[in-house]
C-alpha cells in the first residue's frame, strides 16, 4: 500500500477536527459526570462503603438508577470508554467517504474485533 | 482510602504517560495494589479506565500541535487488534516464560538503542504535515507481532508502540510517542470495556484515579512540548529496561 496515494491527516483536515471535537466533548462530560458523582458520596459520606461496583448499563437505563452516585460515576465511565471507540467509527466514515475502502475496512474490522472481545469475555 | 490519594496516582500516571506516550499501567497498578491495597482486578480496572483517560486529554493537545498521525494509528490499528486476539486465542498453548524471555530481551536492546539514541529520529521540530513514515509493512508485522505479545503477556500497548514507530517506520520520537497515546486509548477502551463488563470497576478507585489521570495527562502534554526530546527518549529508554526487566524476572523467576 502505497502511503502517498491515501488521504494524509493534518490539523486543517475533517477528520483531526472531528476527533478533536469528539475527545473534548466526551472528556468533558465524564470529568462533569464523575466529579458529580464524588462530590455526591463525599458529602453523603457513603465512600467508606465498600460496595460501590459497576453495574450492567441497562440498570442506568431507569432513573432511580441513575440518579444516584453510583450511576453518576458509572455513566461518566461509561461516557469515557465510549469515546475512544467513536473516534475509531469516525474513522471508518472518514475513510469511506473519501474512498479509501481498504482503510474503511481495516477500521472496521477493528472495530468488529474490539467488539468480540468485549463480548466474549463475558 | 481517601479520594485525594488515589486521584495523586491517577495524576503521576497520566503525567508520565501522557508524555512518554505510554498507557501507565506499570506505574498505576502497582501503586494501587502495593500502596494502597486495591485488588489486583480492580487496580487493572482502574489502570485500564486510567490509559483512555489520558489518552483523551493528551490526543487532543497533540492534534492541535499536529503530531498525532492518525492515518498512522488506523492503519496499524487492524493489525494490533488482531494480533491481540491471536495472542488471546494462543495464549494457553504457549509457554509464557520463554515468550516473556524474549520480549524481555528485545526490550532491554531497544532501552539501551533508546538511551544512547542510536539511529533514533528526533526532530524536534518535526510535524505530520513533514512526516514521511517508511517501511509500511514492517510496521503492520511489528503492530501484529506486538499486539500478539501485548495479549500474551498482558503488557500494554505504548511500550512496543514507541520504539516501533520511531525505529521501525523512522518516525520522530515526539510524533511517536503522540501517535502511540491515541493507539494505546483505543486498546485501553477494549480492555476496560472487558473489566467492567466482568464487575471488576470499582466506582471510587476509578473515579478518584481518572480525575487524577485528567489533570496530570493535561500537564504532562504541555511538558512533553517544553521538554528537549533528548530527555523523553531517555525516558522512555528506561519505561523500556524497566518492562524488560520485569519480563526476564517473570521469565526466570520462580512460577507463582
Amino acid at each position: 500500500m502505497s502511503e502517498g496515494r491515501l488521504p494524509q491527516a493534518s490539523p486543517t483536515n475533517a477528520l483531526s477536527r472531528s476527533v478533536a471535537w469528539v475527545l473534548q466533548v466526551g472528556t468533558g462530560v465524564a470529568i462533569t459526570l464523575i466529579t458529580a458523582g464524588l462530590a455526591w458520596l463525599a458529602a453523603t459520606g457513603e465512600q467508606g462503603d465498600p460496595d460501590h461496583f459497576a453495574v450492567p448499563p441497562a440498570a442506568l437505563t431507569r432513573l432511580e438508577g441513575l440518579v444516584t452516585a453510583d450511576g453518576l460515576l458509572n455513566l461518566g465511565l461509561l461516557v469515557l470508554m465510549a469515546v475512544p471507540v467513536i473516534c475509531v467509527a469516525i474513522g471508518a466514515v472518514w475513510y469511506a467517504r473519501k474512498r479509501a475502502w481498504l482503510y474503511s475496512l481495516m477500521i472496521i474490522g477493528a472495530l468488529l474485533i474490539l467488539a468480540l472481545a468485549v463480548l466474549g469475555s463475558r | 482510602m481517601s479520594l485525594l490519594l488515589l486521584a495523586l496516582a491517577g495524576l503521576i500516571t497520566g503525567a508520565l504517560g501522557a508524555m512518554l506516550g505510554v498507557g501507565g499501567g506499570f506505574i498505576l497498578v502497582p501503586m494501587l495494589t502495593v500502596l494502597y491495597g486495591v485488588p489486583i482486578h480492580s487496580a487493572v480496572a482502574a489502570g485500564q479506565i486510567g490509559v483512555i483517560a489520558t489518552s483523551t486529554v493528551a490526543t487532543v493537545h497533540y492534534l492541535k500541535q499536529d503530531l498525532v498521525h492518525l492515518h498512522l494509528a488506523y492503519g496499524l490499528l487492524f493489525a494490533a487488534t488482531v494480533g491481540a486476539a491471536i495472542g488471546a486465542l494462543v495464549g494457553s498453548r504457549l509457554d509464557e516464560r520463554i515468550l516473556a524471555g524474549i520480549f524481555g530481551m528485545v526490550l532491554a536492546w531497544v532501552a539501551l538503542r533508546m538511551i544512547r539514541g542510536q539511529n533514533i529520529p528526533d526532530d524536534p521540530d518535526a510535524t505530520v504535515a513533514t512526516c514521511r513514515p517508511v517501511h509500511w509493512w514492517v510496521g503492520q508485522a511489528g503492530a501484529l507481532f506486538g499486539g500478539t505479545l501485548g495479549g500474551l503477556l498482558g503488557i500494554g500497548g505504548g511500550v512496543v508502540n514507541v520504539p516501533l514507530l520511531c525505529m521501525g517506520m523512522r518516525v520522530p520520537l515526539r510524533l511517536a510517542g503522540a501517535t502511540s497515546i491515541f493507539l494505546v486509548g483505543i486498546t485501553g477502551a477494549s480492555a476496560a470495556a472487558v473489566y467492567y463488563s466482568r464487575g471488576y470497576t470499582d466506582l471510587i478507585v476509578c473515579g478518584a484515579t481518572v480525575l487524577g489521570a485528567f489533570a496530570g495527562s493535561w500537564i504532562g502534554a504541555r511538558l512533553a512540548s517544553r521538554i528537549q526530546s533528548s530527555y523523553l527518549r531517555i525516558a522512555f529508554g528506561v519505561v523500556a529496561a524497566y518492562t524488560g526487566i520485569t519480563m526476564i524476572v517473570r521469565a526466570v523467576g520462580p512460577s507463582l
